[in-house]
């Protein structure tokens, strides 16, 4: 999971990456600059933490992606209506580590929400490229583009595990998506 | 783990780090290393405790790469180091996989072939780490001997280049078969072998990464830099 802390606070910037290694084995990127941040390709990000200023400052991006963001607080008061999960900075460690937790399960929970079994389209991937065509000739037999093979491909990999050609070969095999290794 | 020095004691690192074990068998470390530190057991087995402590440190902490460190080492002695992580490849580590690999398939349910199948994907992984060894045996580390033979002692260093690593294949394969195993096994089998099948996977990969590491990111660059400092020397 990839998250981006956006504050100009170097050591909140710091402790809220020590608490992400620490406990949930993410390493987030952290920008101290907005700037950056933008020039950084920020749509590859699965998460965002900021504070309201910077969201308002940049609602055109950030409202779009509500459901992945979590808003740092200075403030002692609760909002009554919370946009987005709150993480009021001045909290303790345990008290930070429950929210950071429930942040991290609700963005799993989204991911696990877009993964299905395959589709017939991904299937009919797999089973060319356990055969041992390569994209352009996929592309050519589904009369798709070579980058729809692509996005089929990576969608493969994510949702089986499994990377290699031949390691996708001997999935298909198991699966009886092929009986054997052919044109290979 | 902490990192550790020559100051510390072996059986200290050991106890708190068993995967060490083959490790400090490659420089010719067997168990039964009493209460000695680093520096006596070096000293006693003429190792450089340096490139020593270096290597179990890379070893413990996956996050640990002191690059400029490795690149300090001569290449002859990083060639050995790789030839004897090859070899423990070569006559343990695949061996082990195998036998367990043949018990499981042998005590699970016969109409399981899927088990059969995985076997194969592993064949296939092996054929390709043993002809890496193949050609390092034969061609690679020999050319990298001679050139440091050439070059006793000149300094070739404003040659050493690093680009970028390349995605493993042996590595992605080991990481495919293991999915293969965890998310997708069908089919009745035995747990324990199973067990044994996996574990060994998991270790052969943590050191082929390892191997890896020292490999594309300091060998191959001093390497490269020796041979174009032999040719300029032509």
């Amino acid at each position: 999971m990839r998250i981006a802390v956006i504050t100009p606070h170097t050591l909140l910037n710091l402790g809220l990456k020590h608490l992400f290694q620490r406990y949930f084995d993410i390493s987030p990127a952290l920008y101290n600059r907005v700037d950056d941040f933008f020039d950084d390709t920020p749509e590859q990000f699965d998460a965002y933490l900021l504070f309201a200023d910077t969201l308002m400052a940049y609602s055109d991006f950030f409202l779009p992606r509500k459901s992945r963001i979590m808003l740092l607080t200075a403030s002692h008061e609760n909002p009554t209506a919370p946009f987005a999960p709150v993480l009021p900075v001045h909290e303790d460690e345990e008290a930070l580590i429950e929210r950071l937790e429930s942040f991290v399960e609700q963005l799993d929970r989204q991911a696990e929400n877009l993964s299905h079994d395959l589709s017939p389209r991904e299937t009919e991937v797999l089973k060319l490229v356990a055969k041992g065509f390569m994209n352009k000739e996929i592309a050519d037999q589904l009369n798709i583009s070579i980058n729809t093979v692509l996005s089929h491909r990576k969608n493969l990999t994510s949702k089986l595990g499994i990377k290699t050609v031949s390691g996708l070969s001997f999935y298909a095999m198991m699966n009886g998506y092929i009986s054997d290794i052919d044109n290979k | 783990m902490a990192l550790i020095n020559a100051e510390c004691k072996l059986c200290d690192v050991i106890l708190n780090e068993p995967s060490l074990i083959p490790v400090i068998n490659r420089f010719g470390i067997i168990l039964g290393v009493g209460d000695k530190s680093i520096r006596t057991v070096c000293e006693e087995k003429k190792l450089d405790s340096e490139f020593f402590v270096t290597i179990l440190n890379t070893f413990i902490n996956e996050d640990y790469f002191p690059e400029n460190r490795l690149k300090s080492f001569c290449a002859t002695q990083i060639v050995d180091y790789l030839t004897q992580t090859n070899a423990y490849y070569q006559q343990f580590q695949i061996p082990n996989i195998e036998r367990h690999f043949n018990s499981l398939i042998n005590q699970s349910d016969s109409d399981n072939n899927n088990l059969e199948l995985m076997k194969q994907f592993f064949e296939e992984l092996k054929k390709e780490l043993l002809s890496r060894i193949e050609h390092d045996r034969t061609s690679w580390f020999p050319s990298i001997r001679a050139a440091a033979e050439k070059l006793r002692g000149e300094y070739y260093g404003e040659h050493i280049r690093y680009d970028h690593d390349e995605p493993d294949s042996l590595e992605e394969k080991l990481d495919d078969l293991k999915s293969l195993f965890i998310i997708h096994l069908r089919g009745e089998y035995d747990l324990n072998l199973c067990h044994g099948v996996i574990f060994a996977l998991y270790s052969l990969e943590k050191d082929i990464k390892q191997h890896n590491r020292i490999r594309n990111r300091i060998l191959r660059p001093i390497a490269d830099a020796m041979l174009k400092a032999c040719h300029e020397k032509e």
